[in-house]
């Protein structure tokens, strides 16, 4: 069963790994009910929502993140990653185990047909 | 059963003026949250027995001049019902202002937990030690100092206030183990003038600052220190130093918070102190990727 990967954590991040429920609508990120937002446009993940959104506008999870962003370009902390998701290209962290990098192949990502049809 | 357990425990805190033990992060969210709630309805209630006093003694005084421009006696029976009522709110409004909380365990305690609450460690308790009051206390009181003038103020005395405000414990969940803790400073300046007109006016101001103490112990298995940091560096003044110990090495951070801009009872910025708790963190590469390398 395909987990969500909504990176949660603030000093060190891994993925929330609860059930699938769509994907975010922006960046295809599989995500589960908690960590997706409902837009016009059809789910987003916390993280697509948040990075247009001023820090009075969002409140608890994606404030966090808000927080989590900011203080990471502010200190020039790269936090480490112990999941397993590397299909966005993300900048902001490193893998805490190098080895994640090479057993991650093309068959890691995921086909967003596989979500359409359950 | 529990729901009594639990009372009993926020009437122990509030007896007590202090959030002192060890408990999972659940527990404390719920002691924030039941505190949270107890403190706002004391603050709404001071707020309203303030305005009534105020409006009781304000009443009064106008009615001293509607009595007299009206010469009639018994609209100036209200004016002792004005003052009475007005001494009643005052004494009420002082008993719940001694109720009233410091406001750190839910503006400074409360968003620092809830930003770090996915890197505790799950079912582990965290030991803490806050106090709910103002360090304007008695018991926390250190001294006066000799008398001073300043400008147009004569007369002046700083009272100077210290005590550990706050002192936390986090296992993380990464095998690291965070320390906090803050030792507050308080001086409460009064300084007396003389206006051209004769009359003595006082006016009291406040500055405070907490003095930080980040540690971070550091899992040997999977962490090691990449490169000792630069001291003093940036616009807040923070020192960085690494101890080594049996269990591992210990990475501190120590930065003073200066908060208030002369009010009487500030909470210090949890931001800065999470941006600080960051950049310990940025001290840090892990051990297995090294190796590799």
């Amino acid at each position: 069963m395909a987990r969500c990967r909504h990176k949660i954590g603030f000093l060190s991040l891994r993925d929330c790994g609860n059930p699938v429920v769509g994907l975010c609508s922006q960046c295809n990120r599989p995500v589960c009910d908690k960590h997706q937002k409902a837009i016009e446009q059809g789910p987003v993940c916390f993280e697509c929502y948040a990075q247009d959104m001023s820090e009075d506008e969002i409140t608890g999870d994606m404030a966090r993140l808000h927080h989590r962003r900011h203080y990471y370009h502010s200190t020039g902390y790269y936090p480490y990653y112990y999941g397993h998701s590397r299909r966005y290209g993300d900048d902001d962290y490193r893998y805490f185990d190098s080895d994640v990098e090479s057993e991650l192949g093309h068959d890691e990502d995921i086909d967003p047909e596989d979500f359409q049809d359950s | 059963m529990a729901q009594q357990e639990h009372g009993a425990q926020i009437q122990a805190l509030l007896d007590a003026k202090r959030m002192q033990g060890e408990w999972p992060l659940t527990r404390i969210n719920y002691f924030i949250s039941q505190l949270t709630e107890y403190d706002l309805v004391i603050e709404k209630k001071a707020k309203v027995y303030t305005g009534l006093t105020a409006g009781s003694f304000i009443g009064a005084f106008i009615f001293i001049f509607v009595a007299a421009f009206l010469e009639n006696w018994k609209v100036a029976l209200i004016i002792p019902v004005l003052i009475v009522v007005g001494i009643i709110t005052l004494i009420i409004t002082m008993k719940y202002s001694k109720l009233d909380l410091r406001n750190e365990f839910r503006e400074f305690l409360a968003p620092l937990l809830d930003n770090l609450k996915e890197d505790i460690k799950p079912e582990s308790d965290i030991s803490l030690d806050l106090h709910l009051t103002s360090v304007e206390d008695k018991a926390f009181f250190q001294g006066k100092s000799d008398k001073y003038s300043k400008g147009v103020y004569h007369k002046c005395y700083d009272h100077i206030y210290e005590r550990d405000l706050l002192t936390m414990s986090l296992p993380l969940i990464d095998g690291n183990r965070l320390a906090l803790s803050g030792h507050e400073y308080l001086i409460k300046s009064v300084k007396t003038k003389r206006n051209p007109r004769g009359k003595y006016k006082t006016k009291t101001k406040y500055k405070k600052k907490v003095m930080f103490d980040i540690r971070l112990r550091i899992n040997p298995d999977k962490f090691q220190i990449k490169k000792l940091p630069d001291e003093g560096k940036g616009p807040l003044k923070r020192t960085v130093s690494v101890k080594g110990g049996q269990a591992g090495k210990t990475l501190r951070l120590q930065f003073t918070s200066k908060v208030g801009g002369g009010l009487e009872d500030p909470v210090p910025d949890w931001k800065i102190t999470l941006e600080q708790i960051v950049y310990l963190y940025s001290f840090l590469s892990p051990l297995q990727a090294d190796a590799s390398s």
